[in-house]
């Protein structure tokens, strides 16, 4: 590219501004710090003071980053906050902490800046004279010789602390150095970092606590949620079944209430056929009656004309009679063929026969009746006669009835239970 | 960029200590840049506000920049940690907040790229701060002391380290954020040549740039009215709020000269007036008013 030039001598640029960054961030500037909240200026401190401290909490919001920045900007310390934990962040500028913490809770977020002083070489002086002092006033109570060796003494160490304070208090105001500490500074130092290592534990130890008891009331709240799902679903199936048992009974009883109209209207269907078949035949009877009580009227009349011709006209008499005969002759034809007629149509009747018995006793006494079997219906057999059988018909279901292996007869099919016997 | 390749050998490298970390992060400074740079592209690329130029790019260089200096001071607390992978999440992070990152075509632009690196500037330090009245509307330390009502142990306070702004601050603010010697010169040229063009280019570009950096002090962002500002004067008090917001809003400043017309003995309404260099040294005033309130303010 073009503009590749440029471009790498910003960046070179800005790699060294990083670099030396990191060679100063023990450097501070200027008294003043400022606090920066989600890149949002909060609040200045002012470093120059011993123990000073400054706490800013977001309502609303949590606390994502904190910056500290000195008078001219350049970035102290910091640190990328938790979602919902503490903390903390130490930075050691020359001859002070600077302590930064951040807590996140739900909706809100706190942070804490504290500056804390180290020990200055003034106040080791200071306690160095008032420690002489004290050695001095004990003196008249005890052996003068000894008094004025222990104050000579004291006096010659603080004179060398202080000519070693002003030494190093020179060559802090010549260039930032990291503070050399003595003997004494360091048990109090180390002694005050094991305090603040036993806090920290502790801190830990809480925290490590209160991480337990969130995840016993998670895992409670989990199980209360299941056992809550649980009930639902249960309450769910048992309505659901109830619901189910409750249309299952009432299809039952619809199935069986069909079933049985069903029936009885195949039943009244029967009837209403077999009514018919009854109906027709008795027409035909009545038709087969007044046809023979014709002829019977014509016959007597005709006989009673004959026996008043026979008087009056002998030799007619031959002709008469046998005009008369071939008459009756004719009738007799014509009602032989009218009973003939009415005896081609075909006649079934329905029997029942005694449990255990076999096909071929079945078949063998339909033969003998020279029927035909049909299909059995409920335990009846339809059994159909070419013609009717000879009167009297009662007479001929009686034989049948009487017959082996027959368990009942009847004219019409009807079920089982009620047979007419 | 350059440091891919050696980029990959670093990427797994797990620091145990805050020393192995200062180590680590001196050595790896290119590559952690490149990274930065490279995620920031990628993210105005993703949001549609890309473009191939020098401008877009050095935009992008300053951004990483930015986020690799955040990252050397935060990322201390994670130790142990792999940098690059924390560097990604790092920069992922404040990415993927709510306006996480001020972008404005202008920003590109010699101009703009100028004025957004004294305003970012002036949010973080006292001296860019101040400086800024003399950036934009060429006033003095006497005149910013008027204009603020501020007595001469206050201005003194206030400008107590200017000269530190005036010696290195505003040539390293031009650097870390890419305003180069031919920007600079450019501008200038411009300036002699087309001062009223200029000045309302600036105008123009500073409200925008104005709004967003003064949301940085939540506290000091609204304006007030004249009246309010005429109260604030006569019974002398906000004297912070004065101080962040005035160099923050143009309004409020051209407002405030009117108020305070008989004090600055300005013989027009306020205006831009483009100052590409800082002050030099010997036109510094010093101030000898003791009062508060800008009523006895002298100049020496």
């Amino acid at each position: 590219m073009t503009h590749d030039s440029p471009i790498m001598a910003y960046r070179d640029h800005v790699i060294e501004r990083l670099r030396s960054l990191i060679r100063n961030r023990h450097r501070l500037d200027g008294g003043r710090m400022d606090l920066f909240v989600n890149l949002e200026r909060v609040g200045t401190l002012d470093g120059a003071r011993s123990d000073a401290s400054f706490v800013h909490t977001c309502r609303g919001h949590v606390i994502h980053h904190v910056e500290v920045r000195s008078e001219e900007g350049r970035l102290i310390g910091g640190l990328n906050a938790s979602e919902r934990a503490m903390r903390m962040s130490r930075v050691h500028l020359p001859g002070r902490t600077l302590n930064l913490e951040v807590r996140n809770r739900m909706d809100e977020g706190s942070v804490n800046l504290a500056i804390h002083s180290g020990p200055t070489p003034l106040s080791r002086i200071q306690r160095l004279v008032k420690r002489a002092a004290a050695g001095l006033k004990k003196g008249p109570g005890g052996n003068p010789d000894r008094a004025w060796a222990t104050a000579t003494a004291q006096i010659v160490l603080a004179g060398a602390v202080l000519a070693l304070g002003a030494d190093r208090y020179l060559a802090s105001t010549r260039e930032p150095q990291p503070v050399r500490v003595g003997e004494t500074e360091m048990a109090a130092l180390e002694a005050q970092i094991d305090r603040l290592t036993q806090a920290e534990a502790a801190n830990r130890q809480l925290v490590e606590s209160q991480r337990d008891e969130l995840a016993q009331l998670r895992k409670s709240l989990a199980d209360m949620a299941a056992a809550q799902q649980r009930t639902a679903s249960e309450i769910k199936s048992v309505s659901r079944a109830a619901d189910d048992r409750k249309n299952g009974g009432d299809r039952d009883i619809e199935h069986v209430t069909r079933v049985l109209l069903s029936k009885a209207e195949a039943e009244r269907a029967q009837f209403r056929k077999e009514l018919h078949g009854l109906v027709l035949a008795n027409e035909t009877l009545a038709k087969q009656v007044t046809a023979l009580e014709n002829s019977n009227v014509d016959l007597k009349t005709r006989l009673k004309s004959a026996g008043v011709d026979v008087s009056k006209v002998t030799t007619t008499k031959g002709a008469g009679l046998a005009a008369a005969e071939k008459q009756t002759e004719v009738d007799m034809t014509q009602m032989a063929e009218g009973r003939s007629g009415s005896s081609m149509q075909p006649f079934t009747f329905w029997v029942s026969f005694q449990e255990g018995t076999s096909e071929e006793n079945i078949d063998h006494m339909i033969r003998e009746v020279h029927g035909s079997k049909g299909m059995v219906d409920q335990g009846w057999y339809p059994v159909e006669l070419p013609s009717p059988p000879p009167d009297p018909l009662e007479g001929f279901l009686e034989s049948v009835r009487h017959t082996r292996f027959v368990k009942a007869v009847s004219m019409t099919h009807l079920s089982p239970s009620a047979p007419n016997r | 960029m350059h440091d891919a390749v050696n980029q990959s050998g670093h990427v797994g490298t797990v620091v145990a200590s805050e020393k192995e970390f200062d180590e680590f992060v001196v050595e790896a400074m290119p590559q952690l840049l490149d990274r930065a740079t490279a995620l920031t592209k990628r993210f105005l690329r993703e949001t549609g506000q890309w473009a191939e130029d020098i401008g877009h790019d050095k935009f992008a260089v300053r951004w990483g920049y930015e986020m690799v200096e955040r990252f050397i001071i935060c990322a201390r607390v994670e130790v142990p940690c792999r940098p690059f992978l924390l560097l990604e999440s790092f920069v992922t992070r404040y990415y993927s907040q709510p306006d996480a990152l001020y972008y404005h075509k202008d920003q590109t632009h010699p101009l703009g790229r100028y004025l957004d690196a004294l305003l970012s500037r002036a949010v973080l330090s006292r001296d860019a701060l101040m400086a800024l009245f003399h950036h934009l509307y060429g006033f003095n330390q006497t005149s910013v002391a008027k204009l603020l009502g501020i007595n001469r142990e206050e201005s003194q306070r206030v400008y107590k380290n200017f000269e530190r702004w005036r010696e290195s601050g505003w040539q390293r603010v031009m650097e870390d954020t890419g305003v180069s010697d031919e920007d600079l010169d450019q501008l200038e040229q411009d300036q002699r040549r087309f001062p009223e063009r200029v000045n309302h280019e600036t105008d123009r570009i500073l409200r925008t740039l104005q709004i967003h950096y003064r949301k940085s002090d939540p506290a000091r962002y609204p304006c007030l009215t004249r009246a309010q500002w005429e109260s604030l004067f006569r019974e002398d008090y906000g004297f912070d709020y004065r101080t962040w917001h005035l160099p923050f809003c143009h309004d409020c400043c051209v407002l405030v000269c009117a108020i305070r017309e008989e004090e600055l003995q300005l013989d027009d309404k306020l205006q831009i007036d483009l100052h590409v260099r800082p002050l030099v040294k010997g036109r510094t005033l010093a101030l000898v008013g003791t009062a508060r309130g800008g009523n006895h303010h002298h100049d020496t």
